[in-house]
């Protein structure tokens, strides 16, 4: 799950919007 | 990622995790709170018409101005901009192609105020997603925005509207599955 996040419109008007990071690339394993 | 007229509730969180699953950071701002904060719904008949309810107190403008700030909330990525929206939401993502600076890419789902603002240019590469038994968004619609923008693409799919929502009794998985794809396809071209 992503989460909740504030943003600002150009006229002043907050609202909320839902947002999720791009997955990031897996970590090579340690024995790689 | 534009909501339809149910709010950001679940399924368009789930929509959006999608899109950041295939690599992409993804926002969907709540154009809905500027009538009702934390507005959210499902899809039984009563939540259709609480949905457009809020929609009818909202102006355009206003939701331009929403969508340009999340936009701008991308833009920090300092990544190209792709706009994707269902339903109310695709009219939005049309909407953010001809009025909104710095959008790479358009992908439009079954949007019903697309064929209003069809002479509207856009500033960047769009596709269409259309249902083809969508009572609300009849072939005229898709007509009047091939007359105006003959090159852009318009994909119909054996489906009426909301085909692509896995919650609703519209959900055609086909349909879906190949819009999906399409879209994805669209996003790698001119967004990466």
């Amino acid at each position: 799950m992503g989460e909740m996040i504030n943003l600002t419109a150009e006229d002043g008007h907050k609202l909320s919007a839902y947002i999720k990071p791009r997955r990031a690339a897996s970590p090579a394993a340690p024995w790689s | 990622m534009i909501q339809e007229i149910f709010g950001v509730n679940h399924h368009i969180k789930n929509v959006t995790d999608g899109f950041a699953k295939d690599g992409y950071l993804a926002i969907a701002p709540a154009l809905f709170d500027r009538v009702e904060r934390g507005f959210e719904t499902g899809y039984q008949q009563a939540d259709i018409e609480r949905g457009r309810a809020v929609r009818g107190k909202l102006s355009i403008e206003d939701a331009i101005r929403d969508v340009r700030a999340a936009v701008k909330e991308a833009q920090k990525s300092g990544l190209k901009i792709g706009v994707v929206g269902y339903c109310f939401g695709g009219t939005m993502a049309w909407l953010a192609a001809t009025r909104i600076d710095g959008v790479a890419a358009a992908i439009a789902f079954y949007g019903g105020g697309i064929a209003d603002t069809a002479a509207e240019k856009p500033k960047c590469p769009v596709i269409f997603q259309w249902g083809e038994t969508d009572a609300s968004i009849p072939k005229e619609h898709w007509e009047k925005v091939k007359q105006h923008h003959p090159n852009l693409t318009q994909h119909v799919y054996p489906a009426g509207h909301g085909f692509a929502c896995d919650e609703r009794a519209s959900f055609h998985k086909p349909s879906s599955d190949q819009a999906r794809e399409r879209t994805i396809q669209f996003l790698k071209q001119h967004v990466g």
